[in-house]
């Protein structure tokens, strides 16, 4: 299990110019299972998958990875078990892509022949196998986030020695079209059957009440909902969080909540003018 | 499929490099051909074929193949350092000249000659009579650490300067390497101005780049700690691919980031300290070498260090041969002939990265 308990985290040297991004924060990420994080942009998403991965440490709280303290593990280990794939890329040479996706094996001591096949194989599973020769500067913005994924994907292909394996994607689903959408969250949740602890930051609440198993709503730092799908992505949770009126309804298929937007009429005037509402 | 290129590029390189060798320490002033020093070659072997003429002998022994191996080794250095320069500032313009490293090892060693002279001057007769056998080779380990401490320092200062957590500045390195060369520049005309003539002479040709002084202490000291740096800069290649990802990146990856830049910044800096301490600033190697390599078989540093390494000690045994020929008897500076090529590559590289941005 990789949790957070009690965390906070804030930037700033001294107390007076400190600034909080996250407070009090519970969270596990379970093997087996998915985890969506929802919130507003500024909410601290980001901030909080990088607590989790150890790029920032708490001030208070702590980060356990199977119980031990994350930064007690050596950096190979973690990096056997936790796969991040981050908003944006700052790849900028021109490395084909299944070399890319190859330095996904980097922490793993398996050989070329089994590298090339996990590589093939994470291609696959993100619909990439057609662009493995392309040059990664040559892609689209979509494709090339699929290429990250399918590196990441290689990086946790396997169960460690150690440990538990985790999928820590941050937007994964942004510049990706309807198709792939669908097809990289059906991924993930693949992996999660196999064992894969799989947390996922996303904008779009019904791709989380469709995929996830557990939801998380973060707002200004705090958490304000925490359950499955039906808990969690209410009308009320919603308008308070994201300051947009809702309707849910049950998706006809699944049951689960499929969420539309409430359309404005127009005496109500423009929906900035509520921004000072979703300013708190 | 890039994989066999690359093989066969390595192979390639790897073929020619003698043909090179012999090549160039047949060219020159006395022009002794390539059948004849490959002749001297086999017989300094041992194989029985004819004794070549004495003259060639002596030429090529005592001057033609200390001074070619001695480019070899400084081609295959810089360039392997250009190559793990550019994966550290992951910027494909990272070179140690353009960003001050050069010149920062120059400074160094400046001080080390205009010390190292003082300091043998005010040592007794009696201390200098012990060391006098060893004084030379004592003042070139010198000379390089001194170079290697100027490099380090230059290196340190521009990456503090041009990298932050969201990664290279390219505006702000370059601009670091304005103001250090500038620095270095200023520092080595304060020293050129109190030096006597012959350090003038050293340090005004050290400027430009020579392997004129090229003899067999200097290619052993050459010889020892390149290839030091050699053998162990390609141990960073996968690091250097996962960095290239980004920092956080390869740190999610395992990289143990801090220490392989600190070690990378120390294993450059000492290449090129060396280099420049034997052979002076000699720019633009460590720029178009790498740059041809990546053009040629793509950015992976597993084959583009080796490669890398092998087309730089290539290229400049080659302009170290047009340097002794072309205006022979005089002979040009090999740092002139690297700049008046090297030059027009990197504005032909600007014109490239100019026209691939108008059409985004």
């Amino acid at each position: 299990m990789l949790s957070a308990e009690s965390v906070d985290v804030a930037i700033g040297h001294s107390p007076a110019n400190r600034c909080a991004l996250l407070t009090d924060i519970n969270l596990t990420v379970k093997p087996g299972s998915v985890l969506a994080v929802v919130g507003p942009n500024g909410a601290g998403k980001t901030s909080l998958l990088r607590t989790l991965t150890g790029e920032m440490t708490p001030v208070k709280g702590q980060v356990l990875l199977q119980g031990r303290s994350l930064s007690s593990w050596p950096a190979e280990w973690r990096a056997q078990q936790l796969g991040v794939l981050p908003q944006q890329s700052a790849l900028t040479f021109p490395f084909q892509v299944n070399e890319v996706v190859g330095l996904g094996r980097y922490p793993h001591n398996t050989g070329k022949r089994r590298d090339r096949e996990i590589v093939a194989q994470a291609l696959a599973a993100v619909d990439g196998s057609h662009l493995q020769s392309r040059a990664y500067t040559t892609l689209s913005g979509g494709e090339k986030q699929r290429v990250h994924l399918a590196r990441v994907l290689a990086q946790v292909w396997e169960k460690p020695a150690q440990g538990e394996r985790y999928l820590l994607l941050d937007e994964p689903t942004s510049a990706l079209d309807l198709a792939h959408q669908h097809l990289i969250l059906e991924t993930a949740r693949y992996m999660a059957r196999q064992g894969v602890g799989v947390l996922v930051i996303l904008h779009d609440l019904n791709l989380a009440a469709h995929y996830a198993d557990w939801l998380v709503m973060i707002k200004g730092g705090r958490l304000v909902a925490a359950g499955d799908a039906h808990q969690v992505l209410t009308p009320e949770h919603i308008q308070s969080v994201f300051g947009i009126a809702v309707t849910v309804m049950p998706h006809p298929q699944t049951g689960r909540p499929l969420i539309v937007h409430q359309d404005r009429s127009p005496e109500e005037g423009p929906l900035l003018s509520t921004a000072s509402n979703r300013a708190n | 499929m890039r994989e066999r290129r690359a093989t066969l590029l390595l192979l390639l390189l790897l073929g020619s490099l003698p043909l090179v060798l012999i090549q160039s320490v047949g060219s020159g002033i006395v022009d002794i051909g390539f059948t004849d020093s490959l002749l001297a070659l086999a017989h300094g072997a041992g194989l029985p074929v004819a004794t070549p003429d004495p003259q060639h002998q002596l030429i090529l022994n005592a001057i033609r193949w200390p001074r070619t191996l001695l480019a070899a080794l400084v081609g295959a250095c810089l360039a392997m350092c250009g190559a793990a320069m550019q994966g550290l500032f992951r910027n494909p313009l990272a070179d140690p000249t353009l960003i001050g490293v050069s010149s920062g090892a120059a400074v160094g060693a400046s001080v080390a000659i205009v010390l190292g002279a003082t300091l043998l001057a005010g040592l007794s007769e009696f201390v200098s009579g012990y060391l006098g056998g060893m004084s030379g080779v004592l003042n070139a380990y010198l000379i390089s650490l001194f170079a290697f401490t100027g490099g380090f320092m230059a290196t340190l200062l521009v990456y503090r300067l041009g990298t932050s957590s969201h990664g290279t500045s390219v505006g702000t390195m370059l601009l670091a390497g304005i103001a250090i060369n500038a620095l270095a520049a200023a520092i080595t005309n304060a020293f050129s101005y109190v030096a006597d003539d012959v350090a003038l002479r050293r340090i005004t040709l050290w400027r430009m780049g020579s392997l004129d002084g090229a003899n067999w202490q200097s290619v052993t000291i050459a010889a020892t700690l390149m290839t030091a740096v050699l053998l162990c800069l390609p141990r960073y290649s996968n690091a250097l691919n996962a960095l290239l990802l980004g920092e956080s990146e390869a740190r999610h990856l395992g990289v143990p980031v801090e220490r392989v830049k600190w070690q990378l910044i120390a294993w450059t800096a000492l290449g090129v300290g060396v280099a420049v301490s034997v052979s002076g600033v000699i720019g633009f190697v460590g720029l178009v070498v790498p740059h041809l390599v990546r053009l040629m078989i793509g950015p992976d540093h597993r084959s583009l260090m080796p490669a890398a390494a092998l087309l730089g000690a290539i290229l400049l045994v080659l302009a170290d041969s047009v340097s002794r020929t072309v205006a022979a008897p005089a002979e040009i500076p090999i740092g002139i002939v690297t700049a008046l090529l090297g030059a027009p590559f990197f504005i032909s590289l600007l014109l490239q990265q100019r026209q691939r941005m108008l059409l985004q």
